[in-house]
């Protein structure tokens, strides 16, 4: 059988670096491809280069061919002219990008980008364009389609954007649909309600899928075949289940072995002690509108949140995005002030403590954040950045600082003349590495995690969480850790919380927790994350709980359901 | 190799091995202008010295005569005369020098208070910020001009208020781009990384914040002294500014306009100072601007 396309021996570069050096592959007609690597790997050049938009991203194709293998003979796009290009893109060959947020027009209503595609491919009047807009709203399963032509895209949410386009993408009925990180910018189960409408789209229309990712549990929920991506070079090609069940080069083996898989234990809880932090009801609101004629709202972000921590303990924090995880970690810290309740930290009243005090407090609390391209200053060298915390706090000189900082990239794994260098010049790895350097020039007892690894790729976040279980073990420092990804969550967490709508719904060790999940939400959660197994493939659509979930009121009390492991019930 | 063009940029040795070092990464442009630069402030710090007649000296029977090539040149007037017989390039020159004065003092005065309050502004938030924001709205409603034809009208001409005067144009166009930036650097992680560590408020505002507003502030710096030359200029031509016979570049070319037709040269002289020392304040500001942005360090 002849396949869809074929891509030979191509070579792109971007300036004077290669990006991608002699890469070929097939994809069948009406079979997924999955395109695995990790950032730099090359993939995304690749996807760019069949539509031939790399040469706008500052690309350029220097050798081999891509072949489309029309009805009517093979088609070489490499050789194509702009306005052949033009008929081919969205029409036999569309894309899906990652980020549903940024893909659309903020200016347009969904309806008219929609309909633009059946304007400009179908030569449809605008009548008829919307028309068929809707219909293709419907068959990717958007509810209530009639409505959401009228909509703007800040209107809908990230998932149901992201269906738009799809929808968009699928108008023509293409033969090959590339779909580029479609899902990471996503919550789990958002992902999984994409993935298997991509499945089912794709049964329907009889197109094959070009599916590029960096995550091994995508990749064994959707595709048939792989090639195994590193530095623009094919390392590996074969059937899904053979490569994940014995992967020949030793960089699939490698990334197998990084890739975090639900259900592979979690580290002994430590000794029982004195409880380290202590938080209770609390509570934190933001206030919304302010300008003159707009009502005030007020929108509670975090409800009534009680949880422990103990000496060298990890707490895992899981929940989506907007769920508020985010909001108690900075309410804790105090970097949002909490409207209610109380924080115990290390004995001392972090509640009522004025700015003075609160200033010193913080010495024993610090924060990685999850940009670590975001969270150094730009202009300031390692060793004034790593020290800044010891420095305000007076526990090193100017005249120490140097010798200080070397010590302290050292304690994360880089070599001493890092401290001379800019954050600039260190890859996501590296600077996530120089934050947890700063965070432990003071010597904290808890440190805040959110999302510390999500940014990064999977065997890079392996050695970063790897880091952070071997400081623990050095120093006895304590963790909260925050993340959507509860595999990593299992892998470095003693105990869990889960957090829905600005509660926690289910806590208790992790263990208990993931292997005998009592909240609705928590079994939702648990049944969406795609695993690294292809065995496991859902029978999609129906193996997603949908049902709505129980609005927890605020009666709702924790009952523990096992040994340590509390679920929130509704009174009723 | 990596390792020693990344020790090579970062250790800063000093005195005339950095100056040779910052000579060698400048390009074409940039050393013209450097060298243009240094030029043009020697010969305004000792233009007294250098010019051969004084600015004001008039010789009603050398008027309106040619630069030095041209039919009716008179011996000792190398750019020629105005309609007073004075000396174009003496007067050029001493013009310069009050120029210079006048703009960069203007144009820093200007930076100082702009992106105090910018900062002030964008830092504080609330009332504060509120309040420094309709002063520049209101700034902008009103034409400066008519700002300065009051302050000069009630203060009366002297070198000081033009100085002050000057100096408040274009402070709002610094607060509201420092405002920006600044509100926008606030969002960033690592300025709450800064506040998780315990920092200050005044710590987060010079060491976190400001050093990241210098390349707009530079770019705008750059653009202010070629506006306050231009403004310069506008108000001596109103009559108001620095006083006759005292030359700057400005009035030279206001007075000079009426004689475009005869005696072009008196206009062009001072037109092409003015030329040059925007060029030079621009292609050094940007210069400067990429030299201070450690970002650019090669990787």
């Amino acid at each position: 059988m002849t396949p869809l396309l074929s891509v030979r021996d191509l070579r792109v570069t971007f300036g004077s670096t290669q990006a991608v050096r002699g890469l070929s592959f097939d994809v069948p007609a009406g079979g997924t491809l999955a395109l695995v690597g990790e950032s730099g790997s090359g993939k995304s050049a690749t996807a760019l280069s069949i539509l031939r938009l790399i040469e706008r991203e500052g690309g350029r194709i220097d050798g081999g061919t891509i072949t489309l293998h029309e009805e009517d003979g093979p088609l070489d796009i490499t050789a194509l002219e702009e306005d052949r290009l033009r008929a081919l893109r969205g029409n036999r060959i569309s894309m899906v990008f990652q980020e549903p947020m940024t893909s659309l027009n903020p200016v347009l209503t969904v309806g008219n980008q929609v309909a633009e595609v059946f304007v400009r491919h179908q030569g449809m009047n605008r009548k008829k364009a919307l028309a068929a807009a809707r219909n293709a709203l419907e068959s990717v399963r958007i509810p209530e389609p009639q409505r959401r032509l009228l909509q703007y895209p800040h209107e809908l949410s990230g998932g149901l954007r992201q269906r738009v386009m799809i929808a968009m993408a699928l108008a023509c009925r293409p033969r090959l649909l590339i779909a580029d990180e479609p899902t990471t910018a996503l919550d789990v189960t958002t992902q999984a309600e994409i993935l298997s409408l991509i499945r089912e789209l794709q049964a329907e229309i009889g197109m094959a899928v070009l599916f590029i990712t960096h995550d091994m549990g995508v990749v064994a929920e959707i595709a048939d075949r792989i090639v195994v991506l590193r530095e623009g070079r094919k390392v590996e090609e074969g059937v899904v289940d053979q490569v994940f069940r014995a992967p020949k080069h030793a960089y699939s083996q490698q990334l197998m072995a990084a890739t975090p898989k639900l259900g592979s234990g979690s580290p002994n809880p430590p000794s029982p002690g004195p409880r380290l932090l202590e938080v209770r009801d609390l509570s934190t609101r933001f206030t919304l509108g302010r300008g003159l004629f707009e009502p005030r709202r007020t929108f509670e972000a975090v409800r009534g949140v009680s949880l422990a921590i103990g000496r060298a303990e990890t707490l895992g924090l899981v929940g989506e995005s907007g769920c508020g995880k985010s909001t108690l970690a900075r309410s804790i810290l105090r970097l949002v002030e909490p409207a209610s309740g109380s924080i115990l930290l290390d004995g001392q009243d972090v509640m009522r403590a004025r700015r003075e005090d609160l200033r010193s407090l913080r010495r024993h609390a610090q924060m990685i954040f999850q940009d670590p391209y975001a969270s150094l200053n730009p202009r300031l060298p390692v060793h004034a950045l790593v020290t800044e915390p010891a420095r305000i706090h007076g526990t090193v000189s100017t005249r120490d600082q140097r010798a200080f900082a070397a010590g302290l990239v050292r304690s994360v794994g880089l070599e001493e003349d890092a401290v001379d260098r800019y954050p600039h010049q260190f890859s996501g790895g590296q600077r996530q590495r120089l934050c947890i350097a700063r965070a432990l020039s003071v010597k904290p007892k808890l440190i805040v995690a959110d999302e510390p690894v999500s940014a990064l790729d999977v065997s890079i976040a392996r050695q970063v969480t790897d880091l952070m279980l071997e400081l623990q073990e050095r120093e006895g420092i304590s963790f909260l850790f925050i993340s959507h990804d509860i595999a990593v969550v299992e892998r470095v967490s003693h105990r869990i919380a889960v957090m829905h709508d600005g509660r926690i719904v289910e806590t208790g060790p992790s263990q208990s927790v993931l292997r005998d999940p009592r909240h609705p939400y928590t079994r939702r959660l648990l049944a969406s994350v795609p695993r690294p197994e292809p065995g496991h493939r859902r029978s999609a659509p129906d193996g997603l709980p949908t049902d709505p979930l129980p609005s927890s009121t605020p009666e709702a009390r924790l009952r523990e359901a096992a040994p340590g492991h509390f679920v929130r019930e509704n009174a009723a | 190799m990596a390792e020693a063009t990344f020790h090579g940029r970062t250790a800063r040795p000093a005195g005339i091995a950095a100056l040779r070092r910052i000579w060698r990464e400048a390009n074409g442009l940039q050393r013209a202008a450097l060298c243009i630069g240094l030029a043009l402030l020697a010969v305004a710090a000792f233009a007294p010295l250098i010019a051969p007649h004084e600015p004001t000296a008039q010789s009603l029977i050398a008027r309106l005569r040619p630069p030095i090539g041209f039919e009716r040149f008179k011996e000792g007037y190398l750019l020629g005369t105005d309609e007073l017989g004075r000396d174009v390039l003496s007067r050029s020159l001493h013009g310069l020098q009050l120029t210079l004065v006048l703009a960069m003092l203007g144009a820093s005065i200007g930076l100082v208070l702009g992106g105090g309050l910018g900062l002030l502004s964008g830092i504080a938030g609330g009332t504060v910020d509120d309040i420094v924001m309709a002063a520049v709205d209101a700034q902008i409603a009103i034409p400066f001009t008519l700002i300065a034809l009051l302050v000069l009208a009630i203060f009366g001409s002297s070198i000081e208020v033009m100085v002050l005067v000057l100096g408040l144009y274009g402070w709002e166009q610094y607060a509201r781009i420092v405002r920006a930036e600044v509100r926008r650097l606030m969002q960033m992680p690592f300025v709450e990384a800064a506040r998780a560590a315990g920092a200050t408020g005044s710590r987060i505002a010079f060491r976190h914040v400001l050093p990241n507003t210098v390349s707009p502030l530079v770019v705008q710096f750059t653009l202010a002294i070629s506006n306050i030359v231009l403004l310069e200029s506008t108000l001596s031509f109103l009559g108001i500014g620095v006083q006759p016979p005292t030359a700057t570049l400005g009035s030279m070319v206001g007075i000079g306009r009426d004689y475009m037709p005869t005696a072009p040269w008196i206009v062009v002289v001072p037109a092409a100072m003015i030329l040059l020392v925007t060029f030079t304040v621009q292609i050094l500001g940007d210069w400067l601007r990429d030299r201070t942005d450690v970002r650019l360090i090669d990787r």
